[in-house]
């Protein structure tokens, strides 16, 4: 329905976002080291920064769904990041740094709302499945070419060129957002015209929408201390090669996204979005055994590939699930940011608890009780996870008035 | 519904977090202002003083006035000598200019293991009761913020040589040691590698 001009420039703009995304975390912690900060300064700078992207979650996505202009959105939260980016590189001080930690918090989670919601103002329907594992796909090529690059950029010229490197980034999302401004303005589709008229509280009582919270909080449970936790065991065993380990460790599920996120799109439009979702968090607990009796480091690698399986899935059937449950009445934004807000208690909650564990029982018992949480998901899938995927009619309905009436489809409802 | 409470808390929490910043603040505004970092100068002036590394208990009196006033203690120390009139200034406080390049803020410095492969960096420096520097507080390892550990390796398994850009801080201990060595827990107890016992 959309131009390809258009699509392209979606690709484009998830790539570079998920680019300028990618290199800004990592850095701070080593960057303010450097220019001596203690290390409770560091925790508290860090920790203002988490807050800021937790609490800002659903209000961010409140106030996108009420604006009016997606793209506006994006641009606005776009320059926020670049801004805080660029503030860091300028000034390393405390309440400058402070700043830009909130700043990117809040911009942040503003962003990912708005992006998926220009993605819904340009594709709907059937096609929407397969157009989310696209976006995926430059999302995981962005964040690793992002990742090489600051990496890169860190070691040989210096930790505030990172931050100056970001900043910079800004420009060419911003163009690609440009790019597709004018195609969002007048195909006009329905989930950004239609009146948000569903109220707040209808939402978070959608049992729909209360048993994916509990998918999201148990994946990221059980996935977020993983990473960390390999991540310590490999320096801890590997001697020279420990860097380029865990480099690959952190490439090779990105890759894996790449390559497996439309296939999940495809599948999540033909087989249901359950079916994908319960082979994606199946990986789950099969990582973390693994991760828990594996002892060679370089054996956690080809493991780590199958953090790409379960990102594939639960990066294309997130932002699905809430479309399609806002198809009727709206609200995409807010659902995006409870899910978003889930994400992180849920991720902090992993950290912290996997690492006391791992400190105090050992790294083979976290990897268990990480295991335990993984189990945990796959049956909240199995037995609480409703399809939410819209009857097969509509979609084919929504098929055939987008291929000839491109501009209707915001009139219609199921 | 239930979710309001529990938004509420959060919001309390986040402005818990904002009074803490403020009161951080207070206490760190010459750490962020200054880059020449000022509390470990005292422990490290390499050529003036090289037999002031062990007596520093000793020493410690005079050190505390000192180490904050690098730059500009030099106008004020020449003064009270020859006027000699304002009594109530404390007695004499001895002062001593050094170049940039023979002094290093501890704290971010990257430190060399063996073969002056990149170990890591200082995160924060262990003192004890009596002034003693104990330990260094060392980040090394690890890829994009995943996978680097923090351990404590003594302040005398640490080597200091001299080039243009400042002290060179390195590591004789073999890495995989290092790397491997007892994660640094504030609070807990602490294994300080290449302390006395363990062979470098």
């Amino acid at each position: 329905m959309s131009s390809p001009r258009a699509l392209r420039g979606l690709d484009w703009l998830y790539f570079f976002v998920a680019d300028l995304q990618t290199g800004f975390g990592p850095f701070i912690a080593v960057y303010l080291t450097v220019h001596h900060w203690t290390q409770a300064q560091l925790g508290l700078a860090l920790g203002v920064g988490s807050a800021a992207s937790m609490l800002a979650q659903v209000p961010a996505g409140f106030l996108v769904d009420a604006l009016r202009n997606k793209a506006v959105a994006a641009a606005v939260a776009l320059f926020g990041i670049g801004g805080s980016a660029a503030l860091m590189a300028w000034s390393p001080a405390f309440w400058p740094v402070l700043l830009a930690q909130s700043l990117h918090g809040f911009a942040s989670c503003m962003l990912n709302p708005a992006l998926a919601a220009l993605t819904l103002g340009l594709v709907t329907g059937a096609a929407l499945p397969e157009r989310l594992g696209r976006n995926a796909r430059f999302a995981a090529i962005g964040s690793a070419i992002g990742a090489a690059l600051m990496g890169v950029c860190g070691t040989y010229v210096s930790t505030q060129a990172v931050f100056l490197l970001a900043a910079a980034l800004c420009v060419p999302a911003a163009l690609a957002l440009r790019s597709l401004d004018g195609h969002i303005a007048t195909t006009r589709p329905r989930l950004l015209v239609e009146p948000e008229q569903q109220p707040i509280r209808d939402v978070l009582m959608d049992r729909r929408l209360l048993a994916y919270i509990a998918c999201t909080l148990l994946f990221h449970l059980a996935n977020a201390a993983m990473l960390p936790l390999a991540g310590v065991e490999i320096t801890k065993r590997a001697d020279e090669h420990a860097s380029l380990i865990i480099a690959a460790c952190i490439l090779v599920p990105q890759f894996g996204v790449a390559l497996l996120s439309p296939l999940a799109g495809r599948l999540a439009g033909r087989w249901g979005r359950r079916t994908v979702l319960l082979i994606g968090f199946c990986a789950l607990p099969a990582r973390a055994i693994l991760l828990a009796v594996i002892t060679d480091p370089l054996w956690i690698v080809p493991v780590q590939a199958l953090d790409g399986l379960g990102g594939a899935t639960f990066g294309v059937v997130t932002p699905l699930v809430a479309a399609d449950l806002s198809a009727d009445h709206g609200r995409f934004n807010l659902r995006m940011g409870i899910l978003g807000l889930a994400i992180g208690v849920a991720a902090t909650i992993s950290n912290t608890v996997a690492g006391a564990i791992a400190t105090e029982l050992g790294t083979q018992t976290a990897f268990s009780a990480l295991a335990l949480a993984g189990f945990c998901a796959v049956l909240t899938v199995a037995f609480a996870m409703p399809e939410t995927r819209p009857p097969r009619a509509f979609d084919e309905a929504a098929m055939g008035v987008s291929a000839a009436q491109p501009t209707i489809p915001g009139r219609r409802r199921r | 519904m239930s979710r309001v409470p529990f938004l509420l808390c959060l919001v309390l929490i986040q402005g818990l977090w904002f009074a803490m910043a403020t009161s951080a603040q207070q206490a760190s505004v010459a750490p962020a202002a200054s880059p020449a970092g000022s509390p470990p100068t005292a422990s490290s002036p390499p050529q003036p003083a090289p037999a002031q590394i062990s007596p520093l208990p000793t020493a410690s009196p005079p050190s505390p006035p000192s180490p904050a006033t690098q730059t500009q203690p030099a106008q004020p120390v020449p003064q009270p000598p020859p006027s000699a009139a304002p009594p109530p200034a404390s007695p004499v406080v001895p002062a001593e200019q050094v170049a940039p390049v023979e002094l290093t803020g501890v704290l971010g410095e990257v430190v060399l293991g063996p073969g002056d492969a990149r170990l890591g960096h200082i995160v924060d420096v262990l003192a004890d009761s009596q002034g003693r520097l104990r330990a260094v507080v060392v980040d090394v390892g690890g890829f994009m913020g995943v996978g680097n550990r923090k351990v404590a390796v003594a302040w005398a398994a640490l080597h200091f040589a001299p080039s243009d850009k400042g002290p060179v801080i390195s590591i004789l201990i073999p890495a995989d040691r290092i790397k491997s060595w007892a994660e640094y827990i504030p609070g807990r107890p602490v294994a300080i590698l290449g302390a006395t016992g363990s062979t470098p």
